[in-house]
């Protein structure tokens, strides 16, 4: 399938203090989080998303924003900040990570000595099948 | 939702709790501590972080990273009692132990390619997008399975005379008896002969039992995911020199009465979980907020003791003759604390997830996580590049009511 738009704006009279944006493949994974990203900023007087359809894979995000600012500015500053946030989360993991496979490493799964049982004898029956069969 | 007009209004829809997003300060409140971590298993708690970031991480792993599993099964015959779309189905959901890096997605042929007048497709299969699999197995008695040998040993003896013409033939020969016979994979483990126990006794009587008639007079009544073959295409034989399997060995795929034969050709794909569960790198990826549990006034030591004994995880317990909360953790959010009256405040932490991945084993889990992070931000980046394009688009169109681009 040829892959055609990804983000539409919609705005009224081209005043982009209000706008809605409509992006194409994705859903609540990435909007939720922009969402509550342009929640905290002091300048979006609003912000809402809303997904029109189920069947259809695409997002509404609506954003209003304080005078003079442009919506679509404050949009670009969540995505980044989502970034720079996700940069620091994967820092983080990987550190702890390192500590605790240094400290521990992988454990293993603890399992019933009667499965371990039961899996040896299996193992006996199932060759000396196979010596029957050869 | 939420209207950002004073902060006191935040706090009534919030419960009395203003959680502050600070992008620049995020590191510093933000934390995670690693729990358990093995071969399939990863549990860790995240501290700092809130209920929309966390989803977005768990719906990830769920549905956006690819794995490989098979999508087309080509039936040359099957006479089993399971039907040939049931038994696809089957051969689709097994996993298979191969890092999808090294593949890229094969694309959806349009329709135009397909040469009308000989009815044959164009297929975009190569080597970079496919994995080609083999399943022949046929169920015999074993009787019958031991004159098959003796004609084929006779063969084989007729074949000695005349080595040089017939050395080809041996080598086809060998492949077809490899495959008609059982391939159960031995674990690496020696064989120790160890005293018999209790649990060994329970464990023969269980054997004896699942070994049914049908498993000691037939060969190859059970189809299991060792009889998956894989045929190397192209330059795969030097690219997975080891060779490619299922995870597990012993999934049962079908069963098989004497006669009964199946011999089936699967192609696999990279794919996401989005488009079918069966690319789901997860058994399944999960979160829970953890409690938070508050006394309220000061109990006496008889009060406390009935506390102790209602809470059914032992969540409370007296130390130097003071009520204590020691294993928050495992409270389940039953409410039996709640029901006398103890003073007893529950609640959900609303920024601290304990997190747990199940992987299928084809990927560990701390690198699904690492990947989902990964894929979280290349959407964000590239949905950032789509709108700085729009803005320079919107700098040379001005006053127009719908702007659309790509």
């Amino acid at each position: 399938m040829h892959k055609s738009k990804k983000l539409e704006i919609q705005t009224k009279n081209g005043n982009l203090r209000n706008a809605t944006f409509t992006i194409h493949e994705e859903s609540h994974t990435l909007a939720n989080t922009v969402r509550y990203v342009l929640a905290h900023d002091d300048d979006v007087n609003f912000v809402g998303y809303s997904v029109p359809h189920p069947s259809e894979f695409k997002v509404n995000v609506r954003v209003q924003t304080q005078q003079q600012k442009s919506s679509i500015e404050r949009f670009d500053l969540a995505l980044e900040n989502l970034c720079l946030v996700t940069n620091s989360i994967q820092d983080e993991f990987k550190n702890k990570l390192e500590k605790f496979k240094e400290e521990k490493g992988i454990q293993k799964e603890e399992v019933d000595p009667f499965v371990i049982s039961l899996k040896r004898q299996l193992r006996k029956e199932y060759k000396k099948m196979k010596a029957n069969i050869d | 939702m939420s209207i950002n007009v004073g902060k006191e209004k935040i706090s009534q829809v919030l419960d009395g709790e203003i959680l502050e997003f600070d992008p620049n300060n995020f590191s510093e409140n933000f934390s995670i501590e690693i729990e358990k971590l093995t071969k399939d298993r990863m549990e860790f708690v995240m501290r700092g972080i809130e209920a929309p970031l966390a989803n977005a991480f768990r719906r990830i792993l769920l549905s956006d990273i690819p794995t490989i599993a098979i999508e087309t099964v080509s039936i040359k015959n099957n006479t089993s009692v399971i039907q040939d779309e049931v038994l696809a189905h089957r051969l689709g959901l097994i996993p298979i132990n191969v890092d999808p890096k090294h593949f890229k997605y094969r694309p959806k042929q349009p329709l135009q390619q397909q040469d009308k007048n000989n009815r044959q497709e164009i297929s975009n299969a190569s080597e970079e997008n496919t994995l080609l699999f083999n399943l022949h197995v046929r169920c015999l008695k074993k009787t019958d399975w031991e004159k098959i040998k003796k004609s084929r040993e006779l063969l084989a003896q007729k074949q000695e005379k005349t080595k040089e013409m017939n050395l080809e033939k041996e080598d086809e020969e060998e492949e077809k008896e490899k495959k008609l016979k059982i391939e159960i994979e031995i674990g690496s483990e020696s064989e120790d002969e160890e005293e018999e126990s209790e649990i060994d006794e329970r464990a023969k009587e269980c054997v004896e039992k699942m070994l049914t008639q049908r498993a000691k007079t037939l060969i190859n009544h059970r189809v299991l995911s060792s009889d998956l073959v894989w045929v190397p295409i192209g330059n795969q034989q030097t690219t997975f020199p080891k060779g490619i399997k299922p995870v597990l060995p012993d999934i049962l795929i079908a069963k098989l009465n004497e006669g009964q034969e199946i011999d089936v050709e699967c192609e696999a794909v990279k794919g996401t979980g989005r488009e079918h569960a069966k690319w789901c790198p997860v058994c399944t990826a999960s979160y829970r907020m953890l409690p938070s549990i508050k006394l309220k006034k000061e109990l006496t030591k008889k009060v406390s003791k009935k506390l102790v004994k209602t809470c059914p995880m032992k969540v409370f317990d007296i130390e130097d003759g003071l009520l204590e909360i020691t294993n928050s953790r495992k409270c389940t959010m039953c409410r039996e604390c709640l029901r006398g009256d103890f003073g007893v405040e529950l609640g959900l932490v609303k920024n601290q997830f304990y997190f747990w991945i199940e992987s299928t084993g084809i990927i560990a889990p701390e690198e699904l996580f690492q990947q989902a992070l990964e894929i979280f931000k290349e959407k964000c980046l590239s949905l950032k590049n789509n709108l700085q394009n729009f803005t320079k688009k919107k700098n040379s169109n001005e006053n127009e009511e719908e702007m659309n681009f790509d």
